[in-house]
């Protein structure tokens, strides 16, 4: 369904004004296609993640040389992928409710209370806690990481160099007076994210043959989770096709939604809460967005996805449901 | 000093209110009224109308159904016109109309643009929050806000420039916003700049001021003043101190304090001189007193300075300091910001609590006796940490407004120690020192 720009009635305040309140319409003149909660698909997510016992006030070897596939079960490369290892200390949270918030997406600064880091050199596997720093500051090992209660310690490795950002995989290290354990080994994140899509009992968003495709999704208030839509955040849009697959083909291998399209286009976004699907390009083709008609059958896909949320889930998926040419 | 590059971008053009059937005299009537969202600054809108004779207008606007706010009355009566609507939401449609002495034209809409990516997710509880909160962005991203009181970001100013910004400020001619760009966690920048943006988003203009740091001031005449370090000699090592630096308009730098001449590193070393000797962190300006009021981390001091005689008058503090602390009173330990009206002081105390929590301590100061009394204390729940930055700000109803930077929370706080708004942003964005403003129209006063 597409909507007609909207009329919009000025009164009420202005009422003082000596002309009669006007009619106008918004700037935008293109009919858009609304997308709405019931357009979008469900899901849930839990993280779990895995507890490293440690000594108590002493240096650590940290290592991820077993980093092999992340927590979406992709493959890494832990020399080239892994470009930042961040250490989080969180106060007031157990590692249940970090792991809560991580999948929620709705960890706070608030709940952070020291951060240092290592970049990696695409070298060395290794490092130590004590070389980890923030612009100089280093842990204060012997009085900073102590058995707390309080405390949480989460390591975070990821690709990009942003906190918090790009985090292929994470483990807790909890210091304990009883540990004598001074290495932290990291290995494959697969099976630390569980995550269950529903794509079906979405209401398929209807789209016309012929263009234009002006999607519009300030009607989505939640995301697939259920979370408020990280509107700030949302910095790409795609549309993905899928020949001879059907939609519970899509959920059972969620994690590779844009590897099994065989035709993906892409759209940057800067912020807006529109985005006209014929400026999509196709990743590899580099060919512009023209339509839906296709010699196969098969399942198209809109997406919305946010680089910088701390949950990689796409924040909108809805089953576009194409009208028959001429219609 | 780098000259200002007129960056006006004409966006979404709105509709033309029609003025068919207004009444009053035509000449001055407002005609061809356009409302133009900035390209620069989504949730900036330009009104421009034009009337046959010269007159003076402003413009009222809002959302529909909510009080309406306007914009100060032209100075210079003329026959074109342009204001810009400011603390405006993103994405949303306002209505406004011009208003020109009895007469205005009719009532029309624009809808506002949609925040850049790169801005900080907030959460807002409670309300009560009666002013517009100036802040920078630190972390994920580096940005100038501004946040209304409803949490949301009204106003933006992206930077992508290699280096922190610590404090915004409006100007005294109510229509800039300036902050410090520098580096001061880790070595000072050589590159470090006073920005100057235009609160329309149609210009840009920096001055150069290596090494500065955390704080500036504007004062009442345009003059700037800003804490720069300075490295001097103790005893054939280098340490590194402060200095107070005024920049007038011309973007001439003169020095009117150091660090050494109220201090001695043999006598008042502070807590780490390897790091820095007095670490200035936080710098505020009274006019009346023509005094400055400097913060120094590593003394965990306060000092006032006289302006005109280079004098620390008085030091609150650990380090140098000249205030006894009364009995059962608490030192603050590695302060940033503060506020003094009268013979009271509020402290943002970013290490002194026992618990690894940040708080805010008020003293009443008796300068016949030289004693600090503390009077009031907060501690946020849940408590937060912030290793760095944070300012308290003492309101005129007697609520607290706390910055608590590094932790990315921003709380107002009544009397009684009841927290009644507070926002908090997202994992990965910091906020940096907070200025108030109840009208973005009015400079500082405002």
């Amino acid at each position: 369904m597409r909507t007609k720009p909207r009329l919009v009635a000025a009164f009420v305040l202005f009422a003082a004004g000596c002309g009669e309140p006007a009619e106008v319409t918004e700037p935008t003149s293109v009919e858009t296609i609304p997308i709405l909660d019931e357009h979008n698909y469900r899901a849930t997510s839990s993280l779990s993640i895995p507890t490293i016992e440690t000594v108590s006030g002493q240096d650590l070897d940290i290592c991820w040389d077993g980093l092999e596939k992340d927590i979406q079960c992709h493959d890494v490369n832990p020399i080239v992928d892994i470009d930042n290892v961040g250490l989080l200390r969180l106060m007031n949270l157990t590692e249940d409710d970090v792991e809560q918030r991580l999948a929620d997406d709705d960890l706070e600064q608030a709940d952070v209370d020291g951060y240092v880091e290592h970049r990696a050199d695409h070298e060395a596997l290794c490092t130590t806690l004590s070389a980890l720093d923030f612009f100089g500051t280093k842990v204060d090992i012997e009085e900073e990481y102590v058995e707390n209660p309080d405390r949480t310690f989460m390591l975070l490795f990821s690709t990009g160099t942003k906190a918090g950002v790009g985090a292929r995989t994470m483990a807790f290290i909890k210091p304990a007076e009883a540990s004598d354990n001074r290495t932290v080994t990291i290995g494959s994140g697969c099976g630390h994210l569980t995550f269950e899509a529903d794509l079906a009992s979405g209401t398929p968003l209807a789209v016309p043959a012929a263009g234009p495709w002006v999607v519009d999704w300030r009607g989505v208030t939640v995301n697939g989770l259920g979370n408020p839509v990280p509107t700030a955040g949302i910095d790409r849009a795609l549309v993905g096709f899928y020949p001879g697959m059907t939609v519970a083909d899509l959920e059972a291998d969620i994690f590779d939604l844009e590897q099994n399209a065989t035709e993906l286009f892409e759209i940057a976004l800067s912020g807006s809460r529109t985005a006209d699907l014929a400026l999509g390009i196709e990743r590899d083709s580099g060919e512009e967005f023209s339509g839906f008609a296709r010699d196969e059958e098969g399942v198209w896909l809109f997406g919305l996805t946010c680089s910088t949320c701390k949950n990689p889930a796409p924040v909108v998926l809805s089953i576009l449901a194409p009208e028959a040419e001429g219609s | 000093m780098k000259r200002a590059v007129p960056a006006v971008h004409l966006a979404v053009a709105s509709m033309l209110a029609p003025l068919a059937g207004a009444c009053g005299s035509d000449a001055e009537l407002p005609t061809g009224v356009t409302a133009t969202v900035s390209d620069d600054i989504t949730t900036v809108v330009e009104v421009r109308w034009t009337t046959e004779d010269a007159t003076a207008g402003y413009v009222e606007y809002g959302l529909p159904g909510q009080p309406r706010r306007r914009t100060p009355l032209e100075a210079t009566p003329g026959t074109a016109h342009a204001q810009a609507l400011l603390g405006l939401k993103a994405d949303e449609v306002y209505e406004y109309r011009v208003v020109i002495g009895e007469e205005s034209s009719e009532v029309a809409t624009v809808r506002t643009g949609d925040l850049p990516l790169g801005m900080p997710p907030l959460t807002t509880v409670g309300s009560g929050q009666e002013e517009f909160v100036l802040t920078p962005v630190l972390g994920s991203s580096t940005a100038v806000l501004i946040v209304d009181q409803d949490g949301e970001i009204v106003w933006y100013h992206m930077d992508d420039r290699e280096l922190d910004f610590y404090r915004a400020r409006l100007s005294v001619d109510g229509k800039s916003l300036l902050y410090n760009a520098a580096s001061v966690s880790g070595t000072p920048s050589d590159a470090s700049e006073l920005v100057r943006v235009a609160l329309d988003g149609s210009s840009t203009s920096s001055i150069p001021v290596p090494l500065l740091a955390h704080d500036f001031v504007e004062h009442p005449d345009g003059t700037i003043g800003a804490m720069v370090v300075e490295y001097g000699d103790f005893d054939g090592t280098e340490i590194r101190g402060d200095k107070i630096v005024e920049i007038d308009r011309d973007g001439n730098i003169e020095t009117v304090w150091t660090s050494w001449d109220c201090f001695d590193p043999a006598e008042t070393p502070g807590d780490d001189i390897d790091l820095g000797w007095t670490f200035a962190n936080a710098l505020d300006y009274d006019p009346e007193e023509d005094a400055y009021y400097l913060g120094m981390r590593n003394f965990s001091s306060i000092a006032k300075i006289d302006r005109q005689s280079r004098a620390c008058e008085w030091v609150l503090g650990t380090f140098g300091g000249t205030f006894d602390f009364a009995p059962g009173s608490t030192r603050f330990l590695h302060e940033h910001q503060f506020h003094l009206q009268g013979n009271r002081i509020v402290v943002f105390d970013n290490d002194g609590s026992p618990n690894d929590d940040s708080r805010v301590l008020e003293y009443e100061l008796d300068f016949d006796a030289m004693v600090a009394t503390e009077v009031w204390r907060y501690v946020s729940e849940p408590t937060v940490y912030s290793f760095v930055l944070g300012e308290p700000t003492r309101l005129a109803d007697g609520d607290t407004f706390i910055t608590w930077s590094a932790a990315g929370q921003l709380e107002r706080v009544s009397p009684e120690g009841v927290s009644r708004w507070k926002v908090n942003s997202g994992a990965g964005y910091a906020f940096g020192f907070s200025t108030l403003a109840k009208s973005l129209y009015a400079g500082p006063e405002g």
